[in-house]
C-alpha cells in the first residue's frame, strides 16, 4: 500500500478539485431549475446527485486508504470535513425525497452550497504544513 | 464539602429541571407521532433540552474533577448546540413555507456530527488550568485555544437565540394585537426572557458577575418552562376562524 501513496495522493488531490467543479456545476443547475424557472427536482438531476455521493465516497475511501497506510493531512480536522462532504448530500436528499411540499429543489441548493464550503476547508486542511 | 458551591447547586437545579422538562417535551412528541401528528418543533426542542441538560450535568461534574470529555460535551452541548436546536422548534412553528425548517435542521444536525467529534477528539486542551469549583467560563481560553471548533459558536448561537427570542416576540406579539389567547401572549414572553437569560452569560462574566450566570442559566430553563407550559395548555380557545388559524401557526403544543 505504501508504493501506493504517491498516486493516491495525487489522485485525491486532483478528485478534490474536480468534486469542487462539479459541486459548482450542480449548484448552479439547482438554482436555474429551483430559483429561476421554479421547477421541481427532475430524474436526471437526482441521478446525477446520486453519482456525486457515490463519487464522494470514493474521494472519501481514497483519503482512508491513504491514512491506513500511514499518510496524515495538514490538519487532522480534515478527516471532520472528509466525513461532513459525505455526509452533506444524503442528509439533504433524505430531506427532498420525503418532502411533501413541491417543488423541493431548495434542499440541493442547501445540499451543494454546503458541500462546496465543506470541500474548500477540506482543501485548505488537506496539505501537509 | 469545600466543593459544594452556590454555582454547583444552580446546575445541579438546571440539570433537573432541563432534565425533566425534556422528557416532558419528548413523550408529548412521542405521543404525537403515534396518532400519526407531525410535531417536529416539539422534536427540536426536546433534543435543545437534552443538550441544555447535558450541559448543565457536564457543569456539575466539571465541579468536582476534571474531565476532558466532560469539558468537550459542556463546550459542545452548552455553547453550540442548545441554542440554535432550541431555536429550530420555533423555526418549525413559524416558517412553514416550502421545506425551509427541515433543511435548517439537516444543516444544524450536519454541523453538530461535525462539531461534536471536533471537539471531543480533534480540541488540544489544557487541564492545568482547571481546578475544583472553578467556573468554566473563566477558564475557557486557557483550556481551549481560540479558532477551531469554537469558530462555530457565534454563528450558532446568533442564530439560535434570534430564532428562539424573535419567534417567542414575533408570537407573542401576533397575540396581544389580535387580543386573542393572552395566557399564550405571556407565555412567548416569558420564553423570550428564558432564551434572552443565558445569552447574557458572556455579559456577566465581564462584570465579574459569574454567580450570576449560573442563575441566569438556570432561571432560563425555569422561564422557558413555565412559557412552554402556559402556551401548550393555553385554556382560553380562539373563537374566529382566523383567530384559530394564528393560534394553529403559533402553538407550541
Amino acid at each position: 500500500m505504501a508504493q501506493l501513496l504517491p498516486l493516491l495522493r495525487d489522485i485525491h488531490y486532483w478528485l478534490s478539485r474536480a468534486g469542487l467543479v462539479i459541486g459548482l456545476i450542480m449548484l448552479g443547475i439547482a438554482i436555474l431549475i429551483g430559483l429561476i424557472r421554479h421547477g421541481d427536482v427532475t430524474v436526471l438531476f437526482r441521478r446525477a446527485t446520486y453519482a456525486v455521493v457515490v463519487f464522494v465516497g470514493i474521494e472519501c475511501l481514497i483519503g482512508l486508504a491513504m491514512y491506513l497506510s500511514g499518510a496524515r493531512p495538514g490538519e487532522e480536522v480534515h478527516l471532520i470535513y472528509g466525513a461532513g462532504a459525505l455526509l452533506a448530500l444524503p442528509f439533504f436528499i433524505f430531506v427532498e425525497t420525503t418532502a411533501k411540499k413541491r417543488p423541493a429543489m431548495g434542499s440541493y441548493i442547501w445540499a451543494f452550497t454546503l458541500m462546496i464550503a465543506i470541500f474548500v476547508r477540506g482543501i485548505m486542511t488537506g496539505a501537509p504544513r | 464539602m469545600q466543593s459544594i458551591t452556590l454555582p454547583l447547586i444552580l446546575s445541579l437545579i438546571t440539570t433537573m429541571i432541563s432534565g425533566i422538562f425534556a422528557a416532558i417535551v419528548l413523550l408529548r412528541w412521542r405521543a404525537a407521532v403515534k396518532e400519526g401528528k407531525q410535531r417536529p418543533h416539539l422534536r427540536a426542542w426536546g433534543i435543545g433540552l437534552l443538550l441544555y441538560c447535558l450541559g448543565a450535568f457536564s457543569q456539575v461534574v466539571l465541579s468536582f474533577m476534571w474531565s476532558q470529555v466532560f469539558f468537550a460535551l459542556w463546550y459542545w452541548a452548552g455553547a453550540l448546540a442548545v441554542a440554535p436546536w432550541l431555536g429550530q422548534g420555533t423555526v418549525y412553528l413559524l416558517w412553514r413555507r416550502g421545506n425551509i425548517a427541515r433543511n435548517i435542521e439537516m444543516a444544524l444536525l450536519l454541523v453538530c456530527v461535525m462539531t461534536l467529534p471536533w471537539a471531543l477528539f480533534l480540541t488540544p486542551m489544557n487541564g492545568a488550568a482547571w481546578r475544583p469549583g472553578i467556573d468554566m467560563n473563566l477558564i475557557i481560553n486557557d483550556v481551549m485555544q481560540r479558532g477551531g471548533v469554537r469558530a462555530f459558536v457565534p454563528v450558532m448561537n446568533v442564530w439560535g437565540t434570534i430564532a428562539l427570542v424573535g419567534g417567542a416576540l414575533y408570537s407573542a406579539r401576533l397575540f396581544n394585537r389580535k387580543q386573542i389567547l393572552r395566557s399564550r401572549m405571556v407565555g412567548n414572553w416569558l420564553i423570550a426572557a428564558g432564551g434572552l437569560l443565558p445569552a447574557l452569560g458572556g455579559a456577566l462574566i465581564r462584570l465579574n458577575l459569574v454567580e450570576l450566570n449560573y442563575l441566569g442559566i438556570m432561571l432560563g430553563v425555569i422561564l422557558i418552562f413555565r412559557g412552554y407550559l402556559m402556551t401548550a395548555n393555553a385554556p382560553d380557545e380562539p373563537k374566529t376562524a382566523n383567530q384559530q388559524r394564528i393560534a394553529s401557526e403559533t402553538a407550541g403544543d
